[in-house]
């Protein structure tokens, strides 16, 4: 019973709410259908799309401008190929240049003899410990070893002044001088006296090998006995 | 498109187009001014108007979105909240309008809901055709249809009995 009374409230009501209508008149609608139409015509303004040719001003300032744009990239391409080209030749410049330095110090490694004598103010320039020249023993060890009459005669070494055109090659920056080698400490110049080294130290070598040899043929003597 | 056929297919939409108008809008002048605006946009597309199958469709749909585009509106959101607010105390003067009080629950049902007991309960339209117009699955129609309508009850008896105390005392 109750659930037919809501039901009957229930279609009450939404009877209720489909009745509902808008007043509005089709004749109402017309009016203000055409008047927005009329409106939107003239509010909307008509731009005609037109293909009028650009006026006389208009064409004058586009060439203009063109040139002008012409003229200033011309101005900045050659400005910018001159500076490219000065930046090649000083660079060509610098090369050459160091190049011919280079031909100097480097050619010719026979002829760069001058030596300077330890005590020559001018050798302490070179700080190098490795390349000085003035550490090289100017005494000679084998006077003190070797028996009277097995000493050579030694040759004297040569010694230069300074030479003044040489200047730039005494200042050479590796330092290398192929001239002499060094063996214990002693500078050797000449090839016959690199030989005699060699020979004293093989004789040398030689008597103390027989020493052993003899001692130790003793010691063999000795255990043989006992 | 003719005036007499705009007339005959799409102009008489406006009651309908009104009514549903009014389950989104709180005001009959909001809804009014929905379907005025429609109407003319309607009427300018007129020779387009064909491409669309099912114009009652097309129609409700169209209110349905120009509704939700004016809700997001500030102020409209602001409006909304304070006729919210005097309606609140309408009803509680006007105790025995039980219609008014029905109308305004069923506005505030959620909005899948609100749209689909209009649509079959004051429409009549079938559950495939409302399926159709709100883009849904058929059971959720029948879901959602469910739901009002045991919500818009509930409602209804509470008032009723609430009235009969009020009778009895």
């Amino acid at each position: 019973m109750n659930n037919d009374k809501f039901q009957n409230k229930y279609d009450e009501i939404f009877q209720n709410i489909k009745e509902e209508k808008m007043d509005w008149d089709f004749e109402d609608f017309l009016k203000k259908a055409e008047g927005n139409e009329v409106e939107e015509d003239n509010n909307v303004p008509i731009i005609p799309i037109g293909k009028n040719k650009p006026s006389f001003p208009k064409w004058f300032w586009m060439a203009a401008s063109v040139a002008l744009l012409a003229w200033i990239g011309f101005v900045f391409n050659q400005y910018q190929n001159s500076d490219i080209e000065n930046q090649a030749q000083f660079v060509e410049n610098q090369i050459k240049n160091q190049k011919n330095n280079f031909i100097e110090e480097n050619n010719d490694h026979q002829t760069q003899v001058a030596v300077n004598h330890p005590a020559d103010s001018i050798s302490g320039a070179k700080k190098d410990s490795i390349f000085q020249d003035n550490q090289v023993a100017e005494k000679d060890v084998l006077d003190e070893i070797l028996p009277k009459r097995g000493r050579l005669k030694k040759e004297n070494k040569p010694r230069f002044v300074n030479n003044s055109n040489y200047n730039k090659t005494s200042i050479d920056s590796t330092g290398y001088n192929d001239s002499y080698v060094i063996v214990n400490g002693r500078r050797i110049t000449s090839e016959k006296e690199a030989i005699d080294v060699a020979t004293y130290s093989f004789m040398k070598m030689g008597n103390e090998f027989k020493k052993t040899v003899a001692s130790s043929q003793k010691n063999e003597s000795f255990n043989n006995e006992y | 498109m003719t005036q007499d056929t705009f007339k005959s297919t799409v102009f008489i939409l406006k009651d309908e187009m009104y009514r549903f108008a009014k389950r989104f809008v709180m005001s009959s002048d909001e809804a009014e001014d929905v379907v005025q605006d429609l109407m003319i946009k309607f009427w300018q597309k007129k020779e387009e108007l064909g491409q669309f199958g099912n114009l009652k469709s097309y129609a409700l749909k169209a209110v349905r979105n120009e509704c939700l585009n004016r809700l997001k509106h500030h102020d409209v959101k602001l409006g909304f909240a304070d006729m919210q607010l005097h309606r609140s105390e309408l009803y509680s003067m006007e105790v025995n309008n039980l219609k008014e009080q029905i109308v305004g629950y069923i506005n505030q049902l959620p909005e899948k809901q609100k749209m689909v007991i209009h649509l079959k309960d004051v429409e009549e339209y079938e559950v495939s055709e409302i399926a159709e117009m709100l883009e849904m699955e058929e059971n959720a129609v029948r879901v959602n249809l469910m739901r009002a309508r045991q919500k818009v009850k509930e409602q209804i008896s509470q008032l009723m009995s609430y009235e009969q105390r009020q009778i009895s005392k």
